[in-house]
């Protein structure tokens, strides 16, 4: 491979000195690999992606895989280049035009990373359907364009796409598809099923306090404080403190455990075996008395992942991340884990103490640690047997990997996309999200409605200049219907053109008689006016694509598809609206 | 043809107005990063007509994962010259002409607008602190895009454009996050504003003698020992540091002090002696054996608990694999995502799965104490070899060159072994020593996006659609746009006045300065209570006069040091009234005159009240003592030294906005740990 020569080698002819210096690839990829580590470099470096169409955001967005080294990229389109695509996309230069769109795109993204190979399918992807749904899924994941300026594919090639991706089952194939217009875009994820082990949480520390192990409860226990210097005694770990004075005011009030309203009488408790005013830990364990309160469990999102249907029913089929789970279940609930909770982490956060204490207590939580892991792993031998697979299924590097991050697993489950949007969806899916009438809200609205306005008649909203003004009035009607919104307030009126407008209110004197009347009235112009603004929005873009739009959006979906092909961090689930005028960008579950 | 095409889109959703605007506007990016990329693209694109790029970097293999305007064949070409070469051509041809300036006289009616083919843009390979880029200069863009990546240079530029009153659009990204944040003086908060997280710095006995983290080897490594051998020495500020320590380090003893500057003389004969067929075996036998001995023999100095004796290294027994390694002094605390647990720990801890190894890349792989040994003496030897065929050469650290990456990989892991610390990786060093942070195309795309956006929103001065906009992980909330922050009351920068001042550095002297221009000009004579006021000045944080001392009276600001670029603070010794920076330009060929003012001296407002008797508000804190960007440093002097020295400002200047303030991101670097 032309990148297998080093910056050394190319510049000076001097041979590297030691083997330990990492090659040319690992420098190429060196800031990505301190975000992803190898693993996700591993998947990337494996991962085949389609795009389908051929504007200015799918490029840019295959232009930000093509940089971190995705292993192959394929670009669906029949089109041919225009002026207009020249002008808005950075990979397409003033002698493409004429030429395969997808041939030229490619040649052009080729050239920022020699280790990623591309092709170019001149077909039409209306005939890929027709002839080969299944082609779809031959890829990891597949990205479909979705602005006006490639006629190959509109809203009823994407809607085709989705349904034959969803329909591989839980070996589905995820899919990304995203639409601008102008200022406005939309993109939206669908899969089955997204399973993360590492999604990089803040830390992983698991002290325990509230419920010590036996081997720290035993060595708390046992400290002689009294016959200790002052030296030694500042510099007993909090950690031990609090666990000692947990015991003693269970021991006084009836083994009740301190909750939020006696921490006071607790600092009492932990007061007593302070010597002096200034000892740091005793500050530190002050600070921490909240660990004691708290009640170490097993965490919502884990218990509810082990009482899925998919860990329950587990088989030889299942994926690696349900067997996972289901051992982690059966470790709850084995009689060996007296605690009754997840796996102990190895790590514990930096503390005031000397290096001798710190690495007597790191070596306790080390040995629960493993001792948890390899309780674990022998429940993960058992849950392998049972489904009929060979007790390495699963490797002990992954077993070590799962319990590192046991505490943050995540599983999105993801749905197709609704044909007909009611007022139900609104309501529990929008809605719930901001509990207002947001400019987000309506411009998912308004693409939705843009999307079968284009089914209906293969135009999209805002482009044929005869009708602009009807299509946005019957969009604005369609939208109120959604929203279930009454009558336009007696304020707003329509002009000839359809296009709505509010007279000014009237007298200002008689703002302090307001009605509640006039409050709802308010109210709804106010409601009205944003769903108008969305729909004027989306018209006056016309699906057409801007640089500018262009290049967040292809970040932001290779972003996603990054999360999804490296199976770390959390990814996005559902459909994003982004506002470029108004800066924001929220997200709604369908 | 394409230019029928090109823009079309761009004019019609933007509008005539918007259009004309961004196409006769001159705009300034500074950076040809990740950021400066993106950004240079989106602008060329969307039709921009006149840009100015300026970067002094040049292109490493590790930028081209994100970097997209450059190819393999580019690397250690200037970045702002190759990536203008590259964008220029999505939009060949000139620009328009530039004299047809939208605010320009005689243009106030519609703008002919052109078809937005062509576009200008002046790349410049050089460092934008360089004089001739001064106030004057900056007062030529009507807009300027910071797309750095460090806080020094970002200061910089923020002060820069707030002295000409340039809108300026500050950004950032680290990993998966990213910032973008509109500026103008007096309308928004300034860089400054925000109290940004000092970079974390150690005291110096740790670093020198007593240390117990891998940090502190690191930075001994990269920091002390490296320029020690190869790079600058200097025996005075060495000598200097010393001496700051023993008066304010509790823990340092007098001693311990002394002895430190022995074995700092001692540096200077076994770099004589480096080029020698045995020079890097014999600074290994000084640096790990006689060193760690001489400390050793400090018995008061190990009785502070916590401290760790170190164990002096033996050439021959590591050589040939007898020598015994010290136990471990403390666990590794919270070992990091990428960090093996050591091997040496392993007394409860069985050795580590061999499939989790397998997928080590090699540079994070574990070193052992031969190989660290072996590693030392070939990048000693390497180091050395640059000097004998480049003499005079100074070598500094640089994360990219291996040579300086592996000799403070096997200093920091040898000295590391002696003390009983964990040893760190290559990737793991490099990242610590090169305050690395991840970078990586998607996040700098989005950014350069909104970026544009807000460009656009000021360039037609629609500052009401204008937002702060932070890109998080978090899927629920990927952007957040937050207002625009008003300017902070005590803002050591922005708060300030500023004046342009034209001059002739050879000729106008101090005195003059102070009495034709300060007392006579400005007026600085009585306050509005008519009382005398008593004024200091300084060039940064250097004092150059104040009522007490007025012996540089006589100099020329050029005798001082003061050229073009630089900037006079004159400050009210009662704290009245905010200060007031004199920016030096050039003076006007045609003028005979010393210096030339504007023909009207600014109002100076007076600061705010204090709040209520703020017991530190006597002493002038602030932009001086924020320390440095991209380095460590090795904290010689106790915070409470006397704060003359420090021009801007009273009480505190920048209010903390605590959890909810901007984050501080950098493309490339993170100012701490």
């Amino acid at each position: 491979m032309e990148d297998s020569v080093t910056l050394a080698e190319a510049t000076t002819d001097i041979q590297p000195i030691a083997s330990h210096r990492p090659d040319a690839k690992t420098r190429r990829y060196d800031r990505q690999l301190r975000l992803w580590a190898s693993s996700g470099q591993k998947s990337l470096e494996e991962a085949n992606v389609l795009l389908v169409g051929c504007d200015a955001a799918g490029c840019q967005a295959l232009k930000n895989l093509v940089l971190p080294g995705i292993a192959q990229f394929t670009i669906l389109t029949a089109s041919k280049v225009t002026a207009g695509d020249i002008s808005t996309n950075f990979f397409l230069l003033p002698e493409s035009l004429g030429g395969s769109l997808a041939e030229e795109a490619v040649r052009l993204l080729k050239e920022l990373n020699p280790s990623v190979q591309g092709h170019a399918d001149p077909r039409s992807a209306k005939q890929v359907l027709e002839e080969d749904p299944a082609w779809f899924r031959s890829f990891g994941l597949v990205i479909v364009c979705g602005s006006g300026e490639d006629a190959d594919v509109g809203a009823e090639v994407t809607r085709k796409i989705g349904k034959a991706l969803w329909e591989g089952g839980q070996e589905d194939t995820p899919m990304i598809s995203l639409r601008t217009s102008g200022f406005v875009a939309k993109v939206r994820t669908q899969f089955r099923e997204h399973c993360v082990i590492d999604t990089h949480p803040d830390h992983s520390h698991t002290l325990r306090i509230d419920t010590p192990f036996r081997a720290l409860e035993d060595y708390a226990l046992g400290l002689d404080l009294e016959s200790m210097d002052s030296m030694e005694h500042s510099h007993v770990p909090y950690v031990l403190l609090l666990v000692r004075a947990l015991r003693t005011f269970e021991k006084e009030n009836d083994g009740k455990r301190p909750i939020y309203d006696t921490t006071d009488a607790f600092k009492e408790v932990l007061a007593r075996e302070r010597k002096a005013l200034d000892e740091e830990n005793f500050a530190e364990a002050e600070g921490q008395v909240f660990a004691v309160t708290q009640i170490s469990e097993v965490p919502a999102g884990v218990k509810s992942l082990m009482d899925d249907p998919s860990c329950e029913g587990v088989s030889k089929d299942s994926k690696d991340f349900w067997l996972l789970v289901k051992a982690l279940k059966a470790f709850v609930a084995h009689p060996e884990n007296k605690s009754g909770l997840l796996p102990l982490s190895a790590s514990l956060p930096d503390m005031h103490t000397s290096t001798a204490s710190y690495i007597n207590l790191q070596n306790l939580y080390k040995k629960q640690a493993m001792a948890d892991a390899t309780l674990f792993k022998s429940c993960l031998k058992e849950v392998l047997s049972e489904v009929g697979l060979d007790g390495e299924a699963i490797s002990e590097g992954d077993a070590d990997e799962f319990v590192k991050h046991c505490h943050t697993l995540l599983c999105e489950r993801g749905s197709q996309p609704k044909e007909e949007l009611t007022a139900e969806d609104v309501a529990d899916d929008f809605l719930m999200e901001t509990f207002d009438l947001t400019h987000g809200v309506a411009l998912n609205i308004a693409f939705h409605l843009a999307e079968k306005h284009h089914l209906k008649t293969g135009t999209w909203p805002g482009t044929v200049e005869d009708e602009y003004h009807t299509v946005k009035a019957q969009m604005f009607d369609q939208a109120k219907a959604i929203l279930g919104m009454p009558e336009l307030g007696s304020n707003v009126d329509r002009d000839d053109d359809g296009r709505l407008f509010i007279r000014p209110e009237q007298d200002e004197d008689d703002m302090d008689e307001e009605t509640e009347e006039d409050v709802e009235r308010r109210e709804e112009t106010r409601k009205a006016k944003i769903v108008q603004d969305s729909i004027c929005e989306i018209c006056r873009g016309g699906m057409k694509v801007l640089p500018t739009t262009a290049a967040l959006v292809g970040g932001l979906v290779a972003q996603e598809a990054i999360k999804l092909i490296t199976k770390q961090y959390s990814p996005l689930n559902g459909t994003c609206i982004v506002d470029l005028v108004k800066g924001g960008m929220t997200r709604y579950p369908i | 043809m394409v230019g029928v095409g090109r823009s079309a889109h761009a004019q019609a959703l933007l509008g005539k107005n918007a259009f004309s605007k961004i196409r006769h506007s001159k705009v300034l990016v500074v950076g040809a990063g990740g950021i400066g990329c993106e950004l240079l693209k989106n602008l060329v694109l969307v039709g921009f007509g006149n840009i100015e790029i300026i970067d002094l970097d040049t292109i490493d293999l590790s930028n081209l994962n994100r970097q997209f305007l450059f190819r393999k064949a580019d690397i250690k070409k200037s970045k702002a010259l190759v990536a203008s070469a590259f964008a220029h051509q999505f939009n060949p041809g000139p620009g328009p002409s530039q004299n047809s300036s939208v605010d320009g006289p005689g243009s106030t009616g519609g703008v002919a607008v052109d078809a937005g083919k062509g576009v200008n843009i002046k790349a410049r390979h050089g460092n934008i602190k360089e004089p001739e880029n001064d106030v004057e200069w900056m007062k030529g863009f009507d807009l300027v895009m910071s797309a750095l990546d460090n806080m020094d240079a970002r200061r910089h530029v923020n002060r820069l454009c707030v002295s000409a009153g340039v809108p300026l659009i500050e950004s950032g990204t680290q990993g998966y996050l990213g910032q973008v944040t509109p500026m103008q003086k007096d309308r928004t908060e300034c860089y400054d504003c925000v109290s940004k997280p000092t970079p974390k710095t150690f005291p110096v006995c740790t670093i020198r003698a007593t240390p117990s983290e891998p940090i502190h080897c690191i930075v001994w490594g990269k920091s002390y020992l490296l320029p020690k051998l190869f790079g600058e020495d200097d025996e005075a500020s060495d000598e200097q540091e010393l001496e700051k320590a023993k008066a304010t380090d509790q823990d340092a003893s007098v001693a311990e002090i002394e002895e430190l500057k022995k074995e700092a003389a001692a540096f200077r004969d076994v770099r004589k002696g480096l080029h020698e067929e045995d020079g890097a075996k014999k600074t290994f036998e000084k640096v790990f054996g006689d060193d760690i001995r001489r400390l050793l023999k400090m018995e008061d100095m190990w009785k502070v608990p916590g401290r760790v004796k170190p164990v002096p290294l033996d050439y021959n027994t590591i050589l040939d694999g007898s020598f015994r390694v010290p136990p471990l002094a403390k666990a590794a605390s919270a070992p990091g995502k990428e960090g093996p647990v050591p091997a040496s720990t392993s007394q409860v801890n069985p050795a580590p799965a061999t499939s989790v190894l397998q997928d080590k890349l090699k540079d994070q792989q574990e070193l052992s104490i031969k190989q660290n040994l072996e590693l030392f003496l070939e990048s000693c030897k390497k180091l050395s070899a640059r000097g004998i065929s480049n003499p005079g050469t100074l070598i500094s650290f640089d994360k990219d060159d291996d040579d300086t990456l592996d000799f403070v990989l096997a200093t920091a892991n040898l000295r590391a072994t002696a003390y009983g610390i964990p040893t760190k990786t290559r990737f793991e060093v490099k990242e610590m020593a090169g305050n690395i942070i991840p970078a990586i195309a998607t996040t700098n795309a989005v950014i350069a996006g909104y970026i544009v956006m807000r460009a656009i929103n000021i360039l037609q001065n629609d500052w009401s659609k204008c937002s702060n906009v932070y890109l998080r992980g978090d899927p629920a909330r990927l952007i957040a746009p937050i207002a625009l922050q008003p300017p902070e009351d005590n803002c050591g920068v922005c708060a300030d006045v500023y004046v342009p001042l034209a001059c002739d550095v050879e000729r106008l002297t101090l005195g003059s300065f102070v009495g034709e221009i300060v007392r006579s000009w400005l007026g600085w004579n009585t306050n509005d209570d008519g009382d005398q006021m008593e004024i200091a000045v300084y060039e940064d944080k250097r004092l150059l006069a104040d009522p007490d001392f007025e012996d540089n009276y006589g100099k020329t600001l050029a005798d001082l040091g003061i050229s073009r670029g630089k900037t006079l603070t004159v400050t009210d010794e009662d704290n009245l009234y905010r200060n007031v920076n004199f920016s030096i330009c050039a003076l006007p060929a045609s003028t005979n005159s010393t210096f030339h003012l504007p023909s009207n001296a600014p109002q100076v407002p007076r600061r705010p009240k204090a709040p209520e008797p703020a017991p530190t508000s006597s002493v002038p804190s602030v932009a001086g003592t924020k320390r440095s960007a991209d380095d460590f440093d090795i904290l010689s002097a106790s915070s409470s030294k006397k704060q003359k020295l420090d021009a801007n400002g009273a009480a505190g200047s920048n209010g903390d906005k605590g959890p909810n303030g901007p984050i501080d991101l950098s493309d490339d670097e993170i100012e701490i740990l």
